[in-house]
């Protein structure tokens, strides 16, 4: 099986960030996301680029890895910047909130002074509790 | 605009180019079907059509009248001018209707017709506000409400034609409807009328999915490719972009703020900046605040926040990504 990975660097600046949104939308099409799920995962997106945009250093880039796994339909992706004070967001955040309920696990690394987080979904929404 | 237009009815008084210019604030939108309720304006022609057409005892000439109002289309379609027969009846009508007492059957009778007659006047002045990503029967239906105020409102002894008292009253309804759920920004056709096809088919294959579609299978319903669906899922989110100015509900399906407050107070609990956090949702329209609760606080997919909300699921999507802006925008500036 060919690689599928995908990915996007983009100047750490919210103008770009529409790239992002287009290519997420179109990698969860290929992997046949539902609509609703398509739409959290792009909100997801957006909200941990914007999370790490407000720390990211002037001269960063936007790091996106689209990853499907190869043994089942869901789909890994991490956003990556290198950042001022290089600390995972805090969990207690609305940010953060908004992010667990939109996908299925979120994480956060820090890696050599980037932080990375990560986030799985899969094609249809968790059933509410 | 090179259709041709009737002597004594005025170029349409107020040019169709500024309803592009107000298109401003969105606020009812198509609903996802089986609660496919209308938005109020409809509801309000709806009603009125089908007290025209019980109020009179119509069914013995109903065919006859179908055919009249059809040849009475086609020769404004062809001439832009009513036929002189139409114009003496006209008169005849808005006579009986003036002299009668109000709740006279012959006058309710005459009104009906009235209205009957004049559709066509209604269908042209939809016709010159095309192209602009409402739908022609939209249209049709928020100026045939112009129409009947128009009827009801009449005064013959101004001295002027009904047309000319009517035209102004059916555009400014449609002007109204334009108001209420236009664009914000100037999007091609193209994608407006995807976007009128993306609410139809998300709304329809939901319910007979039971769940939300995939791109290929709306790509597949439309008859379109997985990228124009993906263009227009883009696109439909400039749909009206000032709607978080718009107030909340009003026909008072939303509880109150005081009503959800309290178990929004609990599970604010988890998150560390709520005191922040709690005026900016505050500051949220009722309805903006109710669908981020949904969201994140309880679960909800956008596909069952729509229904219980009664919009459609792109419009949650795009309230969804606004609001959460806004919030963002806020609490950074905290």
């Amino acid at each position: 099986m060919p690689d599928r990975t995908v990915e996007l660097r983009i100047p750490a600046s919210s103008a770009y960030l529409v790239l992002a949104r287009t290519a997420t939308a179109a990698m969860c099409a290929r992997l046949e996301f539902s609509v609703d799920r398509l739409d959290d995962v792009r909100l997801a997106v957006a909200e941990a680029a914007a999370l790490l945009l407000g720390d990211a250093r002037s001269d960063a880039d936007l790091r996106f890895t689209f990853r499907p796994r190869e043994d089942s339909a869901t789909l890994d992706i991490t956003i990556e910047a290198a950042t001022v004070h290089s600390q995972v967001p805090p969990h207690d955040t609305f940010a953060w909130t908004v992010l667990t309920a939109l996908v299925d696990s979120v994480a956060a690394v820090v890696d050599d002074g980037s932080v990375r987080i990560h986030l799985s979904v899969s094609p249809t929404e968790p059933v509410p509790v | 605009m090179s259709s041709p237009q009737r002597p004594d009815l005025p170029s349409p008084v107020d040019d169709p180019a500024d309803a592009a210019v107000e298109v401003t604030v969105d606020d009812t939108e198509q609903v996802v079907p089986p609660a496919r309720q209308p938005g109020q304006a409809t509801e309000t022609a709806q009603e009125a059509t089908t007290n025209l057409s019980t109020d009179t005892a119509v069914e013995p000439q109903a065919d006859s009248e179908a055919v009249a109002a059809v040849e009475s289309v086609q020769t404004f379609a062809r001439s832009g001018r009513w036929s002189d027969r139409d114009r003496e009846r006209e008169r005849d009508l808005l006579r009986v209707l003036a002299d009668s007492e109000p709740d006279a059957p012959v006058r309710r009778a005459a009104r009906d017709e009235l209205v009957t007659m004049h559709l066509p006047l209604v269908e042209y002045l939809a016709r010159r506000f095309r192209d602009r990503g409402e739908s022609h029967d939209d249209l049709v239906q928020v100026g045939t409400i112009g129409l009947i105020k128009s009827v009801d409102r009449f005064d013959t002894t101004r001295g002027v034609e009904f047309s000319t008292y009517a035209t102004p009253t059916i555009v400014g309804e449609i002007k109204r409807h334009f108001r209420d759920r236009g664009w914000a920004i100037r999007v091609p056709r193209r994608l407006q009328e995807m976007r009128l096809h993306l609410n139809r088919a998300t709304g329809d294959l939901t319910h007979a999915l039971g769940r939300s579609p995939t791109v290929r299978e709306l790509a597949q319903h439309i008859g379109v490719s997985d990228e124009e669906i993906l263009e227009g899922l883009e696109s439909a989110q400039a749909y009206a972009t000032t709607s978080l100015d718009a107030g909340s509900d009003e026909d008072g399906a939303a509880p109150s703020i005081v009503d959800t407050m309290g178990s929004d107070d609990a599970a604010l609990e988890q998150v560390e900046y709520r005191e922040s956090l709690r005026p900016l949702l505050a500051a949220l329209p009722e309805r903006e605040r109710r669908i981020i609760m949904l969201r994140f606080f309880h679960s909800k997919t956008q596909s069952q926040i729509a229904e219980e909300i009664g919009i459609s699921q792109m419009h949650v999507s795009r309230l969804l990504a606004r609001s959460l802006g806004q919030l963002r925008t806020g609490l950074a500036q905290d």
